[in-house]
């Protein structure tokens, strides 16, 4: 299939060409599901995501003001739609507790030779709250403000959060790194 | 630590593709972006426009009939005149034409004559079975008044009660059973001079005035009244047509006064369309446009629709029925086509400069050949509509002049030709619309004309509309092209109005 530029791909959206609408699916596929795949355990779960998330582009593009990238305003439906897949009351009611704090620092040798899967990997053993929160900060760049709006929780929790997701990323490295070691 | 393993994180991440079976996921997300059928917006627009019209219409009668307590019972009390007598003698208020009419006819083998001044308060109601209508004289004289008698005729064809109450309120009540009446003088229509009872000269006493001369049935006593005076037997001739006129005249009279009266019609019309081309913005659309405006010539606009009207007394009607529309354009593309062939022939010579030798070399030699044709495309849209026309005549018999207005409402578009595409050099078929750029979109057009109308018989007529119609946005809001028409147009037709 020719590769459209992103003027035409909106424009032929726009007027609900479905030869541009495919393109749209086929050529941001890929990078939108690399977002889902943060947000989500499974594959299937980011596969419904994206499904979901792209039927909303293809429906609200009329309403794309070009402010911003196109890929930019994409992905942000993307995470919007993974929030909404899963409950906000997640967020407030899920409690996770750190039994302890790791007392090792993780070298950044145990994680700078990481590729992209990995790295994937390692993000989605956190459990929900803590992985949408650390995606939405540290990955995507939100402020604990913007956060808390789209999460429906307040800016302090988005932080005590955040603070545990980074204190479990780092006990989930130390613990690789271990074995990487042992082996 | 934190810092630097999210900055690498964000590294590896950004840009990130997972690869995707698109060709499923798209299967999975085309049925949820299918464009929905436009059919029940249409529907809806329909029915608002029908409930508007309707509307429209019902407040017209409702408040035309607020004047008018043309079935509803008087009471009276304390008669203190009722006179049947053998011969009657009737006082009708009526409104015809827009004029007021006093009228006051009958017969009688006697001389009578009740006068009764009565000012603006003491009329309560007026009950009449033809017509009655506002009293606006602050003062009238009712009249009962002997004229003459056609024996035969005026016993069974009109009675009249003249109540007078005690607190000088009136009632005025007539019954004119016209049928009765025609009967009856048709079964007798060769009176003669002997039959006619000749009788004391009277003074025909009918109350008439300058602006009562259109009423019909005055016209018709008036003559036979007047051809009485030179003596006091009516030739049979004059007779008969003074009682067929009058005949005539209540007939007129009846129909002029019937509540409701059904038309049904077929019609035809021709008009031009004027095609407005507006751009979304969208880059390279306003050039599109620009291109297209030059090149597209709007050519006649046809319609053809039968229709159900509905006539009320007070001049009003309401008119819908089917109107089949077809637009056409002219879209002329500039095209050229280049065909290339070869020939066998000399494609090279050589001429050796020290002996002089000229050699060629023959080959295939490439010729270009560049044909620039006109290409026209006939495009048509194809309407089917619903009108909801209201409408106001005057009678001026055998016309009737008015003015309409009200909506179409469109429950079918179908575009046949072809354009050029906004997308691609390709020619973009109209019909086929792959991209749903002219679906079904249009809703509800407004509508203003003028109707006129031509009596050929009672119940015949021919009519003429000239109208002016938007037809607005026949292309969907996808459609980075918008169109608006507009047509201005005459529509001819028959009409049978039942009785």
């Amino acid at each position: 299939m020719k590769k459209h530029t992103p003027e035409e791909i909106i424009r032929g959206c726009k007027k609900q060409d479905p030869r541009f609408q495919k393109a749209l699916v086929v050529q941001y596929s890929g990078l939108l599901m690399a977002v889902s795949r943060r947000y989500t355990k499974d594959q299937s779960s980011s596969k419904d995501i994206l499904q979901e998330a792209l039927i909303q582009i293809l429906k609200s593009i009329t309403n794309y003001k070009e402010q911003g990238t196109f890929e930019a305003w994409m992905k942000r439906i993307v995470i919007n739609t993974a929030i909404k897949y899963f409950s906000k009351n997640s967020f407030r009611n899920e409690l996770y507790t750190i039994d302890d704090q790791p007392e090792n620092s993780v070298e950044p040798g145990a994680y700078s030779n990481m590729a992209a899967a990995e790295l994937m990997e390692i993000i989605n053993q956190l459990p929900d709250s803590y992985r949408t929160i650390f995606n939405l900060y540290a990955i995507e760049g939100f402020s604990h403000k913007e956060i808390g709006e789209m999460l429906g929780i307040t800016e302090s929790t988005s932080r005590s959060q955040l603070t545990r997701a980074r204190a479990s990323l780092k006990k989930i490295l130390i613990t690789k790194e271990k074995i990487r070691l042992r082996i | 630590m934190n810092t630097e393993f999210e900055k690498h994180a964000r590294e590896q991440f950004d840009g990130l593709e997972v690869p995707v079976d698109t060709d499923a996921l798209w299967a999975n997300v085309y049925p949820h972006v299918k464009e929905e059928k436009g059919n029940r917006r249409v529907i809806v627009f329909f029915l608002l426009g029908l409930l508007l019209g309707l509307t429209a219409f019902s407040l017209f009668n409702f408040n035309q009939g607020n004047t008018i307590s043309s079935n509803q019972p008087i009471e009276s009390t304390n008669p203190i005149t009722s006179t049947p007598v053998e011969s009657t003698a009737n006082t009708t208020q009526t409104d015809l034409n827009n004029q007021t009419a006093t009228l006051s006819i009958g017969a009688t083998t006697n001389t009578a004559s009740n006068t009764t001044e009565v000012t603006e308060n003491d009329f309560t109601k007026v009950k009449t079975t033809t017509n009655a209508s506002d009293i606006k004289n602050t003062t009238a004289t009712t009249t009962s008044t002997a004229v003459r008698t056609v024996a035969r005729s005026t016993a069974s064809s009109t009675s009249v009660q003249t109540n007078i109450s005690k607190q000088d309120q009136i009632m005025i009540k007539k019954d004119i059973d016209t049928k009765t009446f025609i009967e009856n003088n048709q079964a007798a229509p060769s009176l003669n001079q002997n039959e006619v009872v000749s009788q004391k000269k009277t003074t025909p006493n009918l109350s008439t005035n300058k602006s009562l001369t259109n009423s019909l049935l005055i016209d018709a006593l008036n003559e036979n009244i007047s051809n009485q005076d030179d003596a006091f037997s009516i030739p049979e001739s004059q007779q008969k047509n003074a009682l067929d006129t009058y005949v005539n005249n209540l007939n007129r009279l009846k129909k002029a006064t019937k509540k409701l009266r059904v038309g049904l019609g077929l019609y035809g019309g021709v008009s031009k369309s004027t095609n407005e081309l507006s751009s979304n913005g969208d880059i390279g659309i306003p050039e599109y446009t620009a291109g297209r405006n030059a090149s597209e010539k709007q050519l006649e606009t046809v319609h053809l629709g039968f229709e159900v009207s509905v006539y009320t007394k007070n001049h009003l009607y309401l008119r819908s029925g089917a109107e089949y529309t077809r637009i056409a354009s002219l879209y002329s593309s500039n095209s050229s086509l280049t065909s290339t062939d070869s020939v066998w022939d000399v494609t090279e010579i050589i001429i050796n400069t020290a002996t002089g030798k000229i050699d060629s070399i023959e080959g295939y030699v490439q010729t270009t050949t560049i044909t620039e044709f006109t290409k026209k495309h006939y495009n048509y849209i194809n309407l089917i509509d619903i009108p909801v026309i209201v409408g106001y005549q005057f009678e001026y018999e055998p016309w009737s002049v008015g003015i309409e207005g009200g909506i179409y409402a469109n429950i079918s578009t179908k575009y046949t030709g072809e354009i050029s595409n906004t997308a691609s050099d390709a020619f973009y078929d109209l019909e086929v619309d792959e991209n749903k750029w002219f679906k079904t979109n249009i809703g509800i057009q407004p509508y203003i004309g003028l109707n006129a109308a031509y009596n050929l018989s009672d119940n015949f007529q021919v009519h003429f509309s000239p109208g002016f119609r938007f037809e607005t946005l026949f292309s969907t809001k996808e459609n980075p092209v918008k169109e608006k028409h507009a047509s201005l147009g005459i529509r001819a037709g028959v009409r049978y109005i039942f009785d």
